[in-house]
């Protein structure tokens, strides 16, 4: 009943709450994407590094 | 380089700086108060909008319920006047009217729609007055999301393309990077869908609530038809699985009896096969039997033809060897015999008509010595009636020796031979017992044996004397002899010779004449 009372200023600060805390979510989850996409980097620069000692080796 | 240009500003070129920062500063400030009053106008025009769209809603509501009223009345004008006229049930006027009601009643729930819909409309238009700044906040807070959605998108195929065209990256590293991409996606989703959510509850609080009720409600009729949907499958799986339980007996019964018969048929088979196999081993021993008894006749015919064949040469040899012991009977027996010789012949002959095997002559020697047949030949063989007779002692004395001489050599293959030998021997008609033991002495002489030559000259010496010719064969042997053998010789022979004289009187009675056969 309390929430059914509600003024339309608390309604509007509900709601920018909301997508405020929304943005904030997606920008999270911008964060941790980045940091998977910059861990494959790494894989793939650790991989390229090994595969040229190898090669390196091999030629020696 | 900006301290530098600090220190060498001048204070008019500071001046002019400064004016252009303030300026600058209140132009911002000017467009910003400017966007603020025109998102502001924006904003009450669209209230403005928003009101005049509501008066003009409360307008045609206005209109709308007069309408109503009027086509209501007028509708309940129209149906008093046609029942007042009977009209109703009047069957040549209820058709008209039945259609004129029906007239009334659309036009007045046409009118009745209408205004329904513009209360709706009326309604909602108060509501997002009502909610207004809500409304532009909600509209905000989702184009900043729809933009933050849009820019997620763009890093995530800059992110892809990074990845594709980074050194060295492979099918796996752009795999993943779609998986952290797709991820991503669904995760910012979420959020907006959580938000969007969120907002729906907070600005239609009311209706959510009811909704939720209705839902709850809807919930628990479905709970409960799926309750009732429960019993029903329940009771009908009941009556399933009873019937299936039947079903399956029913098979287990089928199937029993379809083993039963599958065995049966089985064992038929087996049983089959087992008399195809004993028919064949049935035929194979007929035909092996019948095999055998043509074989067997042949065998007894063969055999038959042969035991006749050997019954002829078995009488033929009997009648030979009675012929000879006749002879030797007539030879040796005398009156003193017994049994004369015809006699012999005869009594054989009688008993060789029922058995001619050699079984069979042993049992007629045997009848012949019951009768007193006292040939030595046959005694030898059938029993030691009289064991004084000087032969058999001969041959207990020197049986087991090797001695070298005609007569004994003769004497020891019939000793050692079978009885049919004997019988041989016993028909030489040459020697007698007293020439055949005087024949042993001489060999025992020729041996040295004085003791053995001593004894079995004096039994022969017994029987008869030598003939001249003989007396002179011994006392040439004994000379040959050394003096000492010759002396003990004498002493024994004397000694034996005696010894048979005392013994004389005993086998000088006609038993012992008659088996001896001595003359």
């Amino acid at each position: 009943m309390a929430k059914q009372q509600l003024s339309i200023d608390d309604k509007v600060k509900l709601v920018k709450n909301i997508y405020n805390q929304a943005l904030t979510d997606i920008d999270q989850i911008k964060k941790e994407r980045d940091k998977k996409i910059n861990g494959l980097l790494k894989t793939i620069d650790a991989k390229h590094i090994a595969k040229a000692t190898k090669d390196i080796k091999d030629l020696q | 380089m900006d301290t530098e240009n600090k220190v060498k500003e001048s204070p008019l070129e500071k001046a002019k700086r400064l004016k252009a920062e303030k300026e600058s500063r209140d132009q911002a400030q000017v467009e910003a108060e400017s966007q603020k009053q025109a998102e502001a106008a924006a904003k009450a025009e669209k209230l403005g909008a928003l009101n005049t769209q509501k008066q003009g809603l409360e307008n045609q509501l206005n209109e709308i319920n007069s309408k109503v009223e009027t086509s209501r009345r007028e509708a309940h004008e129209t149906r008093d006047i046609m029942k007042e006229a009977g009209l109703n049930k009047d069957e040549e006027f209820k058709g008209e009217y039945d259609t004129t009601i029906s007239e009334v009643a659309g036009n007045l729930n046409e009118l009745r729609n209408e205004r329904n819909r513009i209360k709706a409309e009326l309604e909602q238009i108060n509501s997002n007055i009502e909610n207004f700044e809500v409304n532009e906040v909600i509209a905000e807070g989702k184009e900043a999301t729809q933009v933050a959605v849009e820019t997620v998108k763009q890093e995530n195929e800059q992110a892809i393309a990074q990845v594709e065209n980074y050194s060295g990256a492979e099918v796996e590293e752009i795999k993943a990077a779609e998986g952290v991409v797709a991820e991503t996606n669904q995760e910012v989703n979420q959020v907006v869908e959580n938000s969007e959510a969120s907002v729906g509850k907070i600005v239609n609080l009311k209706d959510f609530l009811s909704n939720k009720k209705e839902e709850l409600k809807t919930m628990v009729v479905e709970k409960e038809k799926n309750e009732q949907n429960v019993k029903t499958v329940r009771n009908e799986s009941n009556e399933k699985f009873q019937q299936i339980v039947e079903s399956k007996t029913n098979l287990m019964k089928e199937l029993a009896s379809e083993r039963d018969v599958y065995e049966g048929k089985k064992l038929y088979y087996s049983l089959k096969n087992d008399l195809g196999g004993m028919k064949k081993t049935i035929g194979e021993d007929l035909e092996r039997k019948f095999m055998l008894n043509k074989l067997s006749d042949e065998v007894n015919q063969e055999y038959k033809k042969m035991q006749e064949d050997v019954n002829a040469a078995s009488k033929q040899e009997v009648f030979k060897n009675i012929s000879q012991s006749r002879l030797h009977i007539t030879d040796v027996g005398g009156e003193a015999g017994g049994l004369r010789g015809e006699n012999h012949e005869q009594f054989i002959k009688t008993h060789i008509d029922e058995d001619y095997q050699p079984e069979g002559q042993i049992k007629i020697r045997q009848e012949a010595i019951k009768e007193g047949i006292g040939n030595q030949w046959f005694y030898k063989k059938f029993g030691k009636t009289n064991i004084n007779n000087p032969l058999d002692l001969a041959n207990d004395i020197i049986k087991n020796r090797e001695y070298k001489h005609t007569d004994l050599e003769y004497y020891n293959s019939a000793i050692d031979s079978e009885d049919r030998n004997r019988f041989i021997w016993a028909d030489d008609k040459v020697y007698g017992p007293d020439r055949k033991l005087q024949g042993m002495a001489m060999a025992a002489l020729e041996s040295n044996d004085v003791e053995t030559a001593a004894k079995v000259l004096a039994m022969a010496q017994a029987i008869k004397e030598p003939t001249a010719r003989v007396s002179e064969q011994i006392a040439n042997t004994i000379s040959k002899m050394d003096e000492s053998k010759q002396k003990a010789f004498i002493q024994l022979f004397e000694a034996e010779n005696e010894k048979q004289k005392k013994e004389q009187p005993e086998a000088g009675n006609g038993d012992e004449k008659k088996m001896t056969g001595g003359d």
